[in-house]
């Protein structure tokens, strides 16, 4: 087996995000941290066996044993959908990770951010935005986030900003 | 950032959603590793390619040309790695 192994984790809140995205917070015993842009493999087995497994990026830094997950619902998608729709608190996944270590922001980090990001691929910039603020950090961020080329929003967080 | 991580894999994912299937196989994180195209020599960072998962296998293509860099299928009882079109991977490491 690898060096990552699957822990189970236990669904014990959410929140719906947009009417297609929930935020799950899962309890995972003996978490060891993640750093902010991180993701998670989630792998759910169904009675008669079969496994289906996929990539979710944490939303936020590490908080003791509890991760979030903010998870987009994709049209007939198998794992989405059951993640959105069919699970429930207290119900158990199963989660690998922490993994990726090319796209993370660390605290220390001192130069200016500019991230940029389309639908749900503001979740991890996310963790990044709390992960900022969770440090007192004063680097200066600036969000890019679409659904369109033609409809950018964006929003600065500086010295004089959030 | 490419086409983000996350998701159902009948989507196309970026090269991040290679780390933890890798996890199992190399000892150090593969996405931060540069990896050089076979077929037109370009250069970039394993997350950056374009990883196809509707397939028995995950299908990772170069950005650039499109050309199958790696491939890796998990079975239950092994691991398959297909590296041919990947002439070389570099990997940071601390001294």
């Amino acid at each position: 087996m690898g060096r990552l192994a699957w822990r189970v984790a236990t669904l014990v809140g959410t929140t719906d995000e947009t009417p297609t995205a929930r935020t799950l917070v899962f309890r995972v015993p003996d978490w060891p941290g993640h750093l902010a842009g991180q993701h998670v493999d989630v792998r759910l087995t169904a009675e008669d066996g079969y496994r289906a497994q996929r990539s979710y990026s944490l939303a936020a830094p590490a908080d003791g044993d509890e991760v979030r997950l903010t998870v987009q619902l994709v049209p007939d998608g198998e794992v989405s959908s059951y993640l959105v729709e069919g699970l429930s608190v207290g119900d158990p996944v199963e989660i690998r990770g922490p993994v990726g270590g090319w796209f993370v922001w660390r605290p220390t980090d001192q130069a200016p951010v500019l991230l940029v990001a389309g639908g749900s691929g503001i979740v991890p910039l996310m963790a990044m935005v709390r992960a900022r603020r969770a440090a007192g950090s004063r680097v200066p961020f600036r969000v890019a986030l679409g659904h369109d080329p033609h409809r950018v929003k964006t929003e600065r967080f500086g010295p004089s900003g959030g | 950032m490419g086409n983000g991580t996350d998701g159902d894999l009948g989507q196309v994912v970026d090269g991040n959603a290679l780390a933890g299937p890798l996890t199992e196989v190399f000892a150090v994180d593969i996405t931060t590793a540069r990896a050089r195209c076979t077929s037109c020599g370009a250069t970039g960072p394993v997350a950056a390619l374009r990883v196809y998962g509707r397939a028995p296998a995950l299908v990772a293509r170069c950005p650039g040309c499109a050309a199958v860099v790696l491939r890796f299928n998990r079975t239950p009882t092994a691991a398959w790695l297909d590296l041919q079109g990947a002439t070389s991977l570099h990997f940071p490491l601390p001294g």
